[in-house]
């Protein structure tokens, strides 16, 4: 299990992460949505133990991450802007991760980048943006890893690839029992796969659940009564969002749906019907909530 | 299938990435030690023919001094081998550590499942495998030619060792600074300045502010102060330890490099990765840096101005300015723009402030540097060095030297003091000299004074009571021991034939080869020791000349000594005049007045403005006791010229009628030299030959 408890860091004065504490249990993949600057990237740059917390305590399996070899050989980050060493080829980078890593496994690489057509003895520098980031992600799972923290790590590959891979990490986050986290800002992708979800925004982490219970906390109800229902009845249900035309009411409300629907009955609505939120508008409302673009 | 072999472990890895250091090194290194020395093997070996056949000593130590350390000097020398070692060095450190240059290649690094100290140990690991084991290997195959070739009796392992070991510690200083400056330093170039900044900057501020220091303190002795602090310099230790093996004095350099690899491993734990690729990785270190290059550039400004027109305002002008001009500079380079950031203008501004109260204080003399006054109980010994140069230091040690010295010594001083405010530096009129205080502490306190030389008449008595000039004298006859051949002369002047002529015994110079060598050193040593104010005050008698060639088996090398061997000086007298020294002294001294063909005046001379001498009057002396009383305060060689000041109204002149017989004959002059009225004027005719001594002044 990898838990992190009161994270903060800093840089230059300026907070970029709070207080985040969050549980991850293994064979799940957690979704980690936020805004731009949010602090995702930082925060999972200090769960791989690249850098270090200001306060607070990351755990990987009861160990310490920072400065520990143990627990950070079972740990792997793949960057948004994929890294690679100076003019090495796919095999001399498996060569690099054979070096620091016990697990790495050279057939699985030789497999994985025969499945995704990527050449072995070419240099990773001259593939575009895309190949590159194929690369780091075979690269990634050919070493096994326990964890694994993708950082916008599929954005750029095209819808056929993106959907390979996406299938790929998540047999492997559900055969092998591994600790799956996507950073990015692509929710429908995210609503696909992750099971977990936590919204981070200005260094806070606001929202952590299940995908199911994050995506169903807040819910639309769309109803009409046969008269005007007065303001405070309106009030009464603490909307996030109200919208009125005429005797139609559309509400966004956070909370117990069944609550909501008896206080709604209650008002005799001539119908009335619950509309589900994806996880995007869920995201934006929470965003708005939080005053963000407003 | 294939499973992850056990045997790819980091190390290994790193040493595979990084084997062409090892090759780089290995070719450059191979091209001074072995290459050069294999250029010197067959050069000795086509001069001297087949080694194994015996050589004479000279020869042997002359192949030894070649093998061993002078065969890297060529083409290269010492200043740039020590430069190419220590860039070596520097330049591993720099590929190994350059991932720090770059802030995807720093997380990636700092993502892998290693410790920081691991990282740094392992990288240190493979500089020593492929910095240092190349260099040590080429050191190694050096000697081992010589031996394949039949040279190794002229070789001398020991010095060899030293230089290769001053040679690993130049590189490893170079390497502790580039691993230092890559931690600090974000980006290549500011760590290469930076490395500069490490390596030299100390020195050259230091030794700019000991002259600018110079400007204001009259009695700062400059060149000892840089050299004494030079001691300290890690990189100058090193080379000197590279320049001198058997004088090994690097251990400024060794600490300096356990200081800079402790503070680069404390910098790799500290270090933010984030941070890399910024000019300056630690933040922290931002205000210093600029406070430090801020002083480095005033104090260039005030140099280079002061060059240009050398007044005190100026010289602050150009502390101010170049205080400003190198923070814009620094600035930009930090911030990697052109922007003049003010927000941090209290640095430059306080680095400037502290170097123009520094040349206050140094102005007022705050410190009381020039009023120095050591107190006799700390002192263990007083040094003069009248020539400014530790090498013919007079050294006073015992209760009676010490106080006179030290009154010598405060004599001057307020002399130093009061001419310098007075009146300008006249040339000719002044003498410089160096005091070196030794205290029982073991430190040392060095004054340069500049005293007027009608003063410089303390000085001999000085001398002289410190035994230095006999002792000095007596340090230079081993040197004739060491000598291959050895020849001596003598020098009796033109009054031999007189001498002959009166005792029927000619001390032709032909004795003094005749004598044992070991002898005539044995003698001269213990003379020399035994010289005292008062037998140094009598006018020389004989010229002693020897030279030696081949000393210690070099057959370049030349030695010439001169000895004015005075009447005291027995031991030496008598071995080379036998039963006649008693006789030849007396004669020297004023004996030679018994000679009616002899004649001796006395000449007082007034100087002219132009500089120029006349001769305002003389007189004959007639008695002998008249001439013995002159000739006693005669001036009769160098060092007595240089110790003893000399009257500037009177000289002697003495001449030898049957010489100047044979000088009118041989240059068909006319004078009738039997003409008693002619001889009595005989001072008049100044292109006669006769010989004329300087009188000692009575001011002693």
């Amino acid at each position: 299990m990898l838990k992190t408890t009161g994270v903060e860091k800093s840089f230059g004065g300026r907070k970029v992460l709070r207080e985040i504490s969050l549980e991850l249990e293994e064979g799940h993949i957690f979704g980690l949505l936020g805004t731009n600057g949010a602090g995702k990237s930082t925060l999972l740059r200090m769960i791989s133990g690249i850098l270090r917390a200001d306060s607070g305590e990351i755990i990987l399996d009861g160990q310490r991450v920072y400065e520990n070899p143990a627990a950070k050989e079972k740990i792997c980050y793949l960057s948004d802007d994929p890294t690679f060493l100076h003019a090495a080829t796919i095999r001399e980078m498996g060569a690099f991760q054979r070096a620091w890593y016990p697990s790495h496994d050279p057939a699985r690489l030789e497999e994985l980048c025969d499945r995704f057509n990527l050449p072995m003895d070419e240099k990773v520098s001259g593939f575009s943006k895309g190949t590159q980031k194929r690369v780091q992600v075979c690269l990634a799972l050919a070493r096994r890893p326990e964890v694994l923290l993708c950082d916008e790590t599929f954005d750029g590959l095209d819808p056929v690839m993106r959907e390979a891979f996406r299938r790929t990490v998540s047999e492997e986050t559900w055969d092998r029992n591994m600790t799956t986290v996507l950073a990015g800002h692509n929710q429908q992708e995210m609503e696909d796969i992750c099971d977990q979800v936590g919204f981070l925004h200005e260094g806070r982490l606001l929202t952590v659940g299940d995908m199911d219970t994050v995506v169903s906390g807040i819910f639309r109800v769309q109803f009409a009564a046969g008269e005007p229902v007065p303001e405070e009845e309106i009030r009464k249900l603490h909307p996030l969002k109200a919208l009125r035309q005429g005797r139609l009411c559309v509400l966004t409300i956070r909370g117990n749906q069944e609550e909501v629907l008896a206080q709604i009955r209650k008002m005799e609505p001539e119908f009335c019907e619950v509309l589900p939120l994806s996880l995007e508008e869920v995201f934006i409302l929470e965003m708005e909530e939080q005053g963000y673009a407003n | 299938m294939r499973t992850n072999p056990g045997k790819a472990t980091p190390l290994r890895w790193l040493l595979r990435r990084y084997v062409f250091l090892a090759v780089a090194v290995f070719l450059i290194a191979f091209a001074v030690f072995p290459m050069q020395g294999m250029i010197r093997i067959l050069g000795i070996r086509e001069g001297f023919g087949n080694p194994l056949e015996p050589v004479a000593a000279s020869t042997a130590a002359y192949c030894t001094r070649e093998l061993t350390l002078n065969f890297v000097y060529s083409p290269l020398n010492l200043e740039m081998l020590c430069g190419l070692f220590g860039a070596m060095g520097f330049a591993c450190a720099m590929v190994l550590f350059r991932h720090q240059f770059s802030r995807k290649q720093a997380l990636m690094y700092a993502g892998l499942p290693m410790t920081r100290t691991r990282s740094f140990a392992l990288r240190s690991a493979v500089y020593g495998i492929c910095g240092l084991l190349p260099l040590t290997v080429c050191l190694a195959i050096h000697p081992l030619m010589v031996q394949a070739n039949g040279l190794g009796r002229f070789f001398d392992l020991r010095a060899y060792a030293l230089r290769g070991v001053s040679t690993l510690l130049i590189s490893l200083y170079g390497y502790a600074v580039g691993a230092l400056c890559s931690m600090v330093f974000g980006t290549f170039w500011s760590a290469a300045l930076g490395g500069v900044l490490i390596v030299g900057s100390v020195e050259i501020a230091l030794g700019c502010w000991i002259n600018i220091a110079g400007w204001y303190l009259n009695t700062l002795y400059v060149n000892g102060a840089v050299r004494d602090m030079l001691r300290f310099s890690p990189a100058w230790s090193l080379y000197k330890s590279f320049y001198q093996p058997a004088d090994f004095r690097g251990w400024p350099g060794i600490l300096m490099i356990l200081v800079l690899g402790a503070l680069t491993w404390v910098m790799c734990r500290r270090v933010r990765p984030e941070n890399a690729g910024h000019t300056l990785n630690l933040k922290r270190a931002e205000p210093a840096v600029t406070a430090w290059t801020a002083v480095l550039g005033g104090t260039a400004g005030a140099i280079v101005l002061s060059l240009y027109l050398s007044l005190e305002p100026v010289a602050y002008l150009g502390l101010i300015l170049g205080t400003l001009l190198v923070w814009i500079l620094v600035r930009m380079l930090l911030d990697q723009r052109v922007r003049l950031n003010l927000k941090d203008w209290r640095i430059p501004a306080a680095a400037a402030a502290v170097m123009l109260l520094a040349c206050f204080a140094l102005r007022g003399d705050w410190l009381g540097f020039d009023r120095y006054t050591a107190r006799p109980e700390e002192l263990r010994a007083v040094e003069v060095w009248p020539d400014m140069t530790e090498k013919n230091a007079l050294r006073f040690d015992t209760p009676e030297s010490l106080k006179a010295s030290l009154e010598w010594v405060d004599r001057m001083r307020e002399e130093e003091l009061e001419s310098h405010r007075e009146t300008p530096y006249e040339n000719g009129r002044y003498a410089d000299c160096v005091v070196a205080f030794q205290k029982k502490d073991g430190s040392r306190v060095l004054r340069r004074y500049h005293y007027p030389r009608e003063k410089e008449g303390l000085l001999p008595a000085l001398r002289i009571m410190a035994k230095a000039w006999g002792r000095q004298q007596s340090e230079e006859v081993p040197l004739l021991e060491r000598a291959g051949s050895y020849s001596a002369t003598g020098d009796f002047g033109m009054t031999g034939a007189e001498f002959t002529e009166t005792y029927g015994f000619n001390p032709d110079s032909s004795r003094l080869l005749r004598l044992d060598p070991a002898k005539l050193r044995e003698a001269l040593r213990q003379d020399l020791r035994e010289r005292t104010l008062e037998s140094m005050q009598q006018p020389v008698v004989l010229w002693a000349h020897m030279e030696g060639a081949g000393l210690e088996g070099d057959p370049d090398s030349y030695e010439y000594v001169s000895y004015g061997i005075r009447p005291g000086d027995r031991h030496t007298l008598e071995l080379i005049l036998g039963e006649e020294a008693e006789k030849w002294t007396d004669f020297v001294l004023g004996g030679f007045a018994r000679n009616e063909e002899v004649l001796v005046f006395l000449c007082r001379y007034t100087q002219r403005e132009d500089g120029e001498e006349k001769l305002e009057s003389y007189e004959r002396l007639e008695t002998e006791e008249e001439i013995r009383t002159w000739m006693a305060r005669v001036i009769r060689c160098d060092e007595s010229f240089f110790a003893w000041p000399k009257d500037p109204e009177k000289r002697l002149a003495v001449y030898s009628i049957p010489s100047l017989r044979n000088q009118t004959a041989y240059n068909d002059v006319e004078i009738d030299l039997e003409d008693p009225a002619v001889r009595e004027r005989l001072p008049e005719k100044q292109d006669l030959w006769g010989t004329y001594y300087d009188i000692m002044s009575s001011d002693l």
